[in-house]
């Protein structure tokens, strides 16, 4: 129950946004960018706005006058209060540099740490007086805060992102580039493949264009590869070890994180190749194996032993894992099986059909597992988008893309499908397959169907309707469906333990853990096909538990995870939001290979900027940090 | 840029689209205070002192780095602004000190003047109980002193290091918050470790945390006399502000002249700190005659008298030719102008020249035969238009600080750079691609890359085949430099070669510099040659931010040669062998003009030991330690019958003179310089002269008192005044006060502004006005290493030092680099034996000297590298004094030596 909100407001009337925070949140007020919410009337509102003032001056930069000087003088009032060394002036001047800083400031922090600031003087000025009056030290409570800011916040892996794009201004680029290994440590990979959610949250997209975050990853990747690689830090071993099931991108994060502590761990990998669905469900041109390679040798480097082509359940069995000594298990198998289109002669074994995820995974070593002139692939995402560009790689000249709904619902990043255009894709939207048409166990053509658009379905998109009699032939020499994937992870893992509807494993999502306390698992085959950065994000937040786990023999959430919870509910409303004044800007796109010569490799098609482009890039960024504190129960 | 109109306070005002707020209300005299702004680098927004308001904003807006748009309100004064100027000054205050009294930049101090602008007078010195901050004085940097309790974190002078300097030594980066402060970047252990001294950061300073160490106590700010002038140092032409005590007249302090068209207030460590030697106590200030060996005081008429005598005497017997001058490259272009109408009109002979002859008479050479003309095609501030830069044989951030500063901003702005040099020089760090060729293979390594170019197609044929002529036979010629053919004379390989000579073909501008380490071969004006006609051959020539940019090494060596100072030609290069050209100047000057081309410098020092030279003048050059193989020099310099050395001090050469007259410095003089990019500028007098003339004035009492009965002066201006009359086609449309803001780049004919841009037309000066290919063949360097002699000397320049250090070694700079060093490779110094720091021997077959070893992979495997400016370890003992070819410029680039482990 909140019974005070300043949430979203610009003046005392506590008549803010009622956000309130579900019951097993342990959240006695929060102080954040936008205002003040209270749950727990008894919680000391001067205390705590000492520690939000000393939370600003420790975030302030010290590039901008008002903030850096400002925020200081802040801290140091607020302190001199809380000793009971305050005068009543205090109160005036407080509120007067905390205006000044609030309108004069360059950045967020600087813009907005007042505002909680002054809500809480508005409001509750009588304290403050009462404080000071009293002349006693007030008791001093215990907090949680969180910096963030709209891309941390949009990024599951929470990476410092307005930190490494400042250092990359500086060309910092070891700093950079450590920045962003301390929340995620798959740089060069992220830094190619990642769907950037931060780049849609992004403030600068607003006003111009959003600052190429993704993009600047990767250069600062490219410029540490450039220098010889990575240093891997000296650290005592423990003697606990954990097993990890799958080299994708989830394992190979959690066995980085645990690493970094000191805990070995072994990671099963089925395939001869690290970086799971990364390595064999990306093409090589949008990233090259060597990175991913280079990548998951860090992860040894660190303290990791990847064990290629063991098949967990059939090589080695779970009980067998604890057997050997491990004390923990991460279950991160992804979702490598194809789902079922639900169309005639699928299951035909028909040669010219091939599910996308085995098409990508044989193309991936090497073969060339389908041949023609025309291919037909199914699916609006970006493992079709994968399928009709590697296609267009091995030689077919008629490359087709049949999607049930129109260009607009399609989930494949709008860069890659007009990359794929570029190379000559040809899309067909509004069509759907009903029967694959063979002669001689050969495909030959695709029945399809017109679709029209009916009301939104659960997913938000209007849903597609056969249209009647609309029934047509493609003829085709291949057809490739790549409509989603599934996993099956009660196919290995212990009995009794819990499994979602969709054979996904059930954990806590906060700690990772599953219903048996010593498995944790991350990734697809907890979400069902998700990102990568995703998986990543698992990896390192069931590291920790696992961690927590081997250390105390228990994981549970900490207080900073219900703050993350708590800020992550938060939208951030008000003037500042809009930025009409900052100077129009024009993004970096980075360098790529013509499509007439891309077509006829498997090179990689996106070049890096220059370290002087990419300086220039990141010095478009707003610095759109914003600080949050909460007082707990 | 589109006009458009906006508001200020009220009133309509048009301004460009794309400037900012403060740009805007600066142009329409709207005052609104800055701090962290400054002109030159990009705005920042940081002190928030700027802000204004904008009618569609709510809040305070920075009005240094907010653009403009079209029906845009500004208000810049209002009571809100004025309360937030006033609460970031109380903040700022906070915690700054309050000692102004003992503080150097009282008078001065932007933020003290800001503080008695906006504050009432009450609060600037009442505090708001913060204590002071208390950092120590960082002292340990030889000419920059560093109080950081004055900072105001502005990061003026980190933005200056970072992006004017492109050096890096101050950052701010290693706190952050309240702490914030300048400081020296992580991974540096000590305070300004990386700093080249340029002192830019002190003219960055607004208040007093940045202060040069050697101005400190010499007098008040108010008190100064400013007198804006151009440096003395290298061929940049940079405009610097002497500051002047008029109680003392003394020299007391240099900063770069904001308004300098070359370097618009930047400086380098010689041009701010580099002017201490115009007061040091061994200048000669009267007239020394030579009596029994010894130098004894005279007075001017004595020493009038012998010179006059001594010369006539000479004349009469042995006849014109057997006297000679050496002009000036370091003098304004006034005394060269005289000493060549001394040799010609008085003396009656073509015996002039100028040490261009030892650095750059192949450029003259080499370009002319090219384009037309022996001079730099571009200007310097066309740097930040070109897309691809080509630094060939120039230390530039070393020897030209300027340029490379404006190099290394371009490359960080996004132009790509490629470098070929023997040595891994700085300014490599930068570079796209490096050409770590083997010395004395310039002109195989040009070919090759050309040959690349090509054959790739990528050659600009139109532009070949409209403006150029000789492309067939040279194309041919060109057919055998295959990489790897070149990659074997060169030691680049093919790779690179080929990458390198795509960059160049592929460049939408590319601009070529380059200096003395392609000049200084026997094979030099080739090599010059060849970079011509690589402009020609991409088309880089005759636009803007293109061409072939020639670094002069001394201030005035361009002046020296546009005055004439050379054996074959006259002021605007007025061809002596021209009969008109004589009788015009035989009118002008009165007297009947000689008719055979004169001898070169280096010829006339060889003819003094076999008395085909018997008398000679030397203005302020200094044979006897800058040029090669010195025991050859000093034999011929002692043979003469009689010498005149006229100079500052008492250098090497002086030591063999007769008679030796005061030399006035560039501060005590007024005149002109042509820099690097053909710009003459004013030199303007600060101090009178310390010995009472001017050297005009000396040089025009001794044409007198040798009965030459010339022109009166009263004033350097008149005698320009006549320079622009006797070359009317090169300066006819200069006059003296027309110079006195932005110079003018010649050719400037009457009617003409200047040209910055050479051959936007045709390629004039030559009569079809096509420019020329010609086919060049590689030829190695005249001595090369054997198993005696086993090493290449290179020799070059440091950024601290100039020529033969007279000036600097008297200057607080000297301490940066007080000795010569031998710069070789670990690897050979492993093999030797040799350890950093070691005293060791160098020896040639013409010399030795013993110096320090410096190891570092600076230098290659096989080359080392020395310098040549000090007197007690002169460097030329060593060098070989083979000629080039076409114009007898020395071989200073390769010889041949060992070096030895002393005791």
């Amino acid at each position: 129950m909140t019974v005070f909100s300043t949430w979203g407001t610009d003046g005392p009337s506590g008549a803010g946004a009622p956000i309130s925070f579900s019951q097993d949140m342990p959240i006695r007020a929060l102080m954040g960018w936008s205002g003040l919410i209270i749950s727990d009337e008894s919680v000391d509102i001067v205390d705590m706005t000492r520690e939000y003032a000393a939370r600003a001056r420790a975030e302030s930069c010290g590039q901008c006058f008002p903030c850096r000087m400002g925020t200081e003088e802040m801290a140091e009032i607020m302190e001199r209060i809380c000793d009971g060394r305050g005068v009543m002036e205090d109160i005036d001047r407080l509120e007067a540099v905390a205006g000044y800083v609030h309108e004069s400031s360059r950045c967020d922090i600087g813009l907005t740490s007042p505002h909680p600031i002054l809500d809480a003087i508005y409001s509750f000025r009588d304290r403050f007086v009462e404080a000071i009056r009293e002349a006693k030290p007030v008791p001093r409570g215990e907090y949680v805060c969180q910096v963030t800011a709209p891309c941390i916040s949009a990024c599951p892996t929470r990476v410092n992102i307005p930190g490494y794009v400042e250092k990359i201004r500086m060309r910092h680029w070891d700093e950079a580039i450590k920045i962003v290994r301390d929340t995620c440590c798959m740089p060069g990979t992220i830094g190619r493949v990642c769907v950037k959610d931060c780049e849609f949250k992004c403030k600068r997209g607003a006003i111009d264009e959003p600052i190429a975050i993704r993009h600047l990853k990767r250069v600062a990747a490219d410029m540490e590869l450039k220098a010889g690689g990575a240093s891997v830090p000296e650290k005592p071993l423990k003697d606990e070890k954990a097993a990890i099931v799958g080299a994708g991108p989830a394992g190979l994060s959690c066995a980085y994180y645990l690493g970094l502590k000191g805990y070995r761990s072994t990671i099963f990998e089925a395939l001869p190749e690290p970086g799971g669905m990364a390595a064999v469900g990306i093409p090589d041109y949008r990233l090259p194996r060597d990175i991913l390679r280079g990548e998951a040798a860090m992860v040894e480097a660190v303290g990791a032993e990847i064990r290629y082509s063991v098949k967990v359940g059939e090589d080695i069995t779970i009980p067998q894992m604890l057997e050997q000594g491990y004390r923990a298990v991460f279950i991160a198998a992804g979702a490598p099986n194809s789902s079922a289109m639900g169309c005639e002669g699928e299951d035909a074994g028909y040669r010219g059909y091939m599910p996308g995820v085995e098409f990508l995974r044989k193309v991936a070593f090497g073969e060339k597992p389908l041949s023609g002139r025309k291919i037909l692939v199914i699916g609006g995402g970006n493992v079709a988008m994968d399928c009709v560009r590697s296609a267009r790689r091995l030689g077919f000249t008629d490359v087709n893309l049949l999607y049930r709904r129109t260009e607009k619902e399609m989930p494949a990043d709008p860069f890659e499908i007009a990359d794929s255009k570029d190379e000559g894709v040809k899309f067909h939207t509004l069509v759907a397959p009903v029967k694959i048409h063979a002669s001689g166990g050969r495909v030959t053509a695709l029945e399809c169907v017109r679709m029209i658009l009916g009301r939104p379905d659960a997913s938000g998109r209007r849903k597609p309707i056969p249209e009647e009699k609309s029934n047509f032939l493609m003829d085709c020499d291949a057809i490739v469906p790549a409509i989603g994937q599934s996993c099956e992870v009660d196919r290995f893992a212990p009995e009794g333990i819990g499994v979602n509807k969709n054979r996904t494993l059930a954990v806590d999502p906060v700690t990772m853990r599953s219903s048996v306390p010593y498995i944790f698992g991350g990734g697809d085959c907890v979400t069902g096909p998700s990102t990568l950065v995703a998986a990543l994000a698992a990896g390192r937040r069931a590291a920790r538990s696992i961690m927590d786990y081997l250390e105390t023999g228990d994981s549970a959430p900490r207080p900073e995870d219900w703050l993350d919870k708590a800020v992550s509910s938060l939208s951030r409303p008000g003037h500042s939001d809009d930025a009409p004044f900052a100077v129009l800007t024009h993004r970096h796109h980075p360098p790529m290979t013509d499509p007439e010569t891309r077509i006829h490799s498997f090179a990689e098609v996106e070049g890096c900027l220059s370290p002087a482009e990419a300086g220039q890039e990141a010095g478009r960024c707003l610095r759109c940090y914003r600080i949050a504190i909460a007082a707990l129960r | 840029m589109a006009e458009i109109t906006i508001t200020i306070n009220g009133e309509k005002v048009v301004a460009e689209e794309g400037r900012t707020i403060l740009e805007a209300a600066k142009k329409a005299g709207y005052y609104i205070p800055t701090l962290c702004h400054m002109d030159g680098l990009k705005p920042l927004g940081v002190c928030r002192i700027c802000v204004v308001k904008v009618d569609s904003a709510s809040g305070l807006i920075p009005a240094c780095n907010t653009r403009i748009y079209k029906g845009m309100r500004v208000v810049t004064e209002d009571e809100d602004i004025l309360s937030a100027r006033r609460s970031v000054l109380r903040l700022i205050l906070s915690n700054h000190p309050n000692n102004c009294m003992v503080c150097e930049k009282n008078g001065r101090c932007e933020l003290e003047t800001l503080a008695h602008k906006y504050l009432p007078a009450g609060e600037i010195t009442s505090d708001w109980g913060r204590a002071k901050n208390n950092y120590p004085i960082e002292d340990n940097n030889p000419l920059i002193e560093w109080d950081r309790n004055k900072c105001i974190m502005c990061s003026r002078c980190v933005r200056t290091c970072n992006e004017i300097v492109v050096r890096g030594a101050i950052g701010c980066d290693t706190v952050k918050g309240f702490t914030a402060i300048a400081d020296i970047p992580k991974d540096k252990d000590s305070s300004l470790a990386d700093c080249e001294l340029c002192g830019q950061c002190i003219a960055a300073c607004p208040t007093g945390a940045l202060m040069g160490k050697r101005e400190k106590l010499c007098g008040r700010s108010w008190d100064l006399k400013k007198v804006r002038t151009t440096c003395p140092y290298c061929g940049t032409g940079c405009n610097i502000d002497l500051y002047v005590n008029p109680k003392t007249n003394r020299v007391v302090k240099a900063e770069g002249s904001k308004e300098g068209p070359v370097n618009w207030g930047r400086t380098c460590v010689k041009g701010r700190f580099g002017y201490e030697f115009v007061h040091s106590t061994e200048r000669i200030t009267t007239p020394l005659i030579k009596k029994d060996g010894e130098f004894v005081p005279a007075t001017w008429d004595e020493a009038y008298d012998l010179i006059a005598g001594k010369f006539k005497e000479i004349k009469e017997k042995y006849g014109p030719d057997s006297l000679g001058v050496f002009a000036c490259s370091r003098s304004v272009n006034e005394d060269n102008y005289l000493l060549t109408k001394l040799a010609r009109a008085v003396f009656g002979t073509n015996n002039v020249d100028n040490c261009a002859r030892v650095c750059h008479a192949p450029s003259v050479a080499g370009l002319s035969a090219v384009f037309g003309t022996g001079a730099a095609t571009n200007s310097f501030d066309q740097i930040s238009g070109g897309d691809v830069l080509f630094v060939t044989g120039s230390n530039t951030t070393e020897a030209h600080p300027i340029i490379g500063m404006n190099i290394k901003r371009a490359v960080k702005n996004g132009a790509k750079l490629i470098v070929a040099d023997p040595r891994r020089i700085e300014i490599v760090k930068h570079a796209d691609y490096f050409l770590p060729l083997r010395p004395g293979t310039n002109v195989a390594l040009f070919s090759g890359l050309m040959h690349v170019i090509v054959k790739e197609g990528l050659h600009d044929k139109k532009f070949i085949e409209k403006r150029t002529k000789g492309f067939e036979a040279f194309s041919k010629n060109l057919e055998k430099f295959t990489p790897e053919y070149t990659a074997r004379i060169t030691g680049v390989s093919p790779s690179v070669i080929v990458e390198a000579a795509r960059m160049m073909g592929e460049a939408k501008n590319l601009m070529i510099y380059y200096s003395l380490g392609i000049t200084e071969h026997a094979w030099g004006t080739q090599g010059v040659m060849s970079l011509g006609h690589l402009a020609l051959l991409t088309g880089s020539v005759g636009r803007p931010s293109t061409g072939v940019n020639v670094l002069r090494g001394q201030n005035n060596v361009q002046g020296a040669c546009d005055m004439g100072a050379l054996p074959d030609i006259f002021i605007g290069y007025q061809k002596v062998a021209d009969p008109a050209v004589r009788e015009k100047f035989g009118k002008a000057w009165g007297a009947k003009m000689p008719e055979t081309v004169g001898l070169r410098s280096t010829d006339m020092l060889d003819m003094m030991a076999d008395k085909r030279i018997r008398g000679f003048y030397i203005l302020g050059e200094d044979p006897a330690h800058t040029d090669p193989d010195i025991s050859h020099i000093r034999k011929n310099l002692g043979a003469l019958d009689f010498l005149v050395v006229q100079e500052m001090f008492m250098t090497e050469t002086a030591k063999f003179a007769h008679v030796v007259l005061p030399a006035s410095s560039f501060a005590e003089q007024n005149g002109t310089y042509a820099n690097g990019e053909r710009r003459i500028q004013l030199v303007n007098q600060a101090i009178p002269p310390l010995s009472g003339k001017e050297n005009w004035q000396v040089i025009c009492d001794v044409m007198e008192r040798m009965g030459y009965d010339g022109p009166k002066y009263s004033h350097a201006s008149e005698i320009f005044d006549e320079m622009t009359k006797v070359a009317e086609h090169f300066i006819g449309g200069c006059t003296w006060e027309g110079l006195r803001e932005k110079g003018i780049q010649w050719p400037c004919p009457p009617g003409s502004k200047g040209t910055a841009t050479m051959y936007t037309e045709r390629f004039s000066p030559h009569p079809d006005g096509l420019g020329i290919f010609t086919p060049i063949d590689f030829k190695e360097p005249s001595e090369w290493p054997d198993s005696e002699y086993e090493f290449i000397l290179s020799t070059g320049r440091r950024r601290e030092h100039y020529n033969n250090g007279s000036m600097t070694r008297r200057t607080g700079i000297y301490k940066v680099w007080d000795h010569e060093t031998v710069e070789m490779n670990p690897y050979d110094a492993t093999r030797l034996n040799i350890i950093d720091g070691e005293k060791v021997r160098v020896v040639s077959r013409r010399g030795e000297v013993s110096v320090k070893a410096a190891v570092t992979d600076k230098s290659p495997i096989g080359t080392v590298w020395m310098s040549f400016h000090y007197q007690d370890a002169l460097t030329n003992l060593v060098t070989n004094s083979t000629y080039d070819s076409v114009v007898k410029c020395p071989e200073y680039k390769v010889c041949a030596v060992r070096v030895e482990k002393l005791g």
